[in-house]
């Protein structure tokens, strides 16, 4: 299947999501499908798409599902990400949205947003040059701020990371591209501009 | 609404909510909206922090591993700038001979996060390593590094299509850098 993709998760509960399509690997824990959303059955639960090689300039979105309102269970989507949990992540729970960059399984905070995150969310996360950038609902605002970063230049996979066990922290879809390859792009992948656009400066 | 930009501690915390239970993050930034830019594996960061009030701008700089840039980085630096500036980077093997009162604020964070970006790669390369940790320092030449380490280094400039065709045998780690970070700044939209 060519990128642009999209994953509904659309299929029986508790199939496993590498049944559900064996494009995704499960490099830790256990991922399955409930009420049509991926959702770990074990923490630490990591999973690559490997169906497709993309650019290293990429980007991937997914819409996001908590009912944990102490934020304790948490996913994220990856960029540019390996089999040895490295590459970049873009965290969320029902408190916080963080972009971490992961280094064989270390997590280092790049920069952090602000407010609580909801039910049905659009969370992106775009790697392009050496500049990362994240969105909510095609918006710069509460999200972290985009930051550079040259540790992981290489394409590597799309990839989905999860903290918790249970249903509270899921993804209903994603969908991923290389920038430019035709999604609807709405980065702005340099510092100045995010900060401009709120208001900062 | 404003920004300030410091060079501040990497520090690892344990945090239930990081993936993986720990973090390594910047110093003195808990509940505060920041991005940051580390200088690889080595424990120091540029960090731009969001919206700070008076008192935590103050409680941040009173720290004695801080450096803190002023608001308007437009300016150039006076002489005292420069002397704290070369006195606090190249204590944490950051070049800093280059920076001079003909330069600006703006410039010089500017080149210091490009040169970052090296340590960075170098970083991604190893699996968490880094010049200084594997015994080199400032003054190393390349013509003294052995073949591996001479490799790598060169792979860091590639990697991220740095031009190094002005790099000689005879440059060391500190003039290397400063290339390295000075092409890399016009790619640093600050």
């Amino acid at each position: 299947m060519a990128l642009l993709f999209t994953d509904a998760f659309t299929n029986t509960n508790g199939t496993a999501l590498s049944t559900h399509d064996a494009g995704w690997v499960t490099d830790a824990g256990a991922i399955q499908i409930q009420s049509n959303a991926a959702q770990a059955t074990s923490s630490g639960a990591r999973a690559r798409w490997t169906t497709d090689t993309p650019d290293a300039d990429q980007w991937i979105e997914g819409t996001f599902s908590t009912d944990n309102s102490d934020g304790s269970n948490a996913s994220g989507l990856n960029t540019r990400f390996s089999s040895g949990d490295s590459g970049y992540l873009y965290w969320t729970n029902a408190n916080n949205n963080d972009l971490y960059r992961m280094d064989s399984g270390s997590a280092t905070l790049l920069a952090s947003g602000s407010g609580a995150r909801s039910t049905g969310e659009v969370l992106r996360l775009t790697s392009e040059g050496s500049t990362h950038t994240c969105t909510i609902d095609g918006s710069t605002t509460n999200a972290p701020t985009a930051t550079v970063d040259s540790t992981h230049s290489s394409a590597g996979n799309f990839g989905m990371w999860y903290s918790s066990t249970g249903t509270n922290a899921v993804w209903l879809d994603v969908t991923m591209d290389n920038v430019g390859g035709g999604g609807p792009s709405v980065s702005i992948p340099v510092i100045m501009n995010q900060l401009r656009n709120q208001g900062i400066c | 609404m404003a920004f300030r930009i410091y060079i501040l501690p990497m520090i690892t915390v344990i945090d239930a909510m990081a993936p993986n239970g720990s973090v390594r993050r910047p110093a003195y930034t808990d509940n505060l909206k920041f991005s940051a830019v580390d200088y690889g594996s080595e424990n120091v960061c540029v960090c731009l922090l969001h919206d700070l009030t008076q008192e935590q701008h103050d409680s941040i700089v009173s720290k004695q591993d801080v450096m803190s840039l002023p608001q308007n980085l437009d300016q150039n630096m006076g002489n005292s700038a420069v002397n704290t500036a070369q006195s606090f980077l190249e204590n944490l093997n950051i070049p800093a001979g280059w920076i001079n009162t003909s330069r600006t604020f703006r410039e010089v964070i500017k080149i210091i996060i490009g040169l970052f970006q090296f340590n960075q790669k170098w970083s991604g390369l190893t699996n968490g390593s880094s010049p200084f940790k594997e015994g080199l320092n400032l003054e190393t030449k390349f013509v003294d590094m052995t073949t591996n380490v001479r490799s790598r280094l060169l792979l860091c400039f590639d990697e991220l299509n740095i031009d190094r065709t002005m790099l000689t045998v005879q440059n060391n780690i500190r003039e290397i850098l400063f290339e390295f970070g000075k092409q890399m700044k016009d790619r640093v939209n600050l």
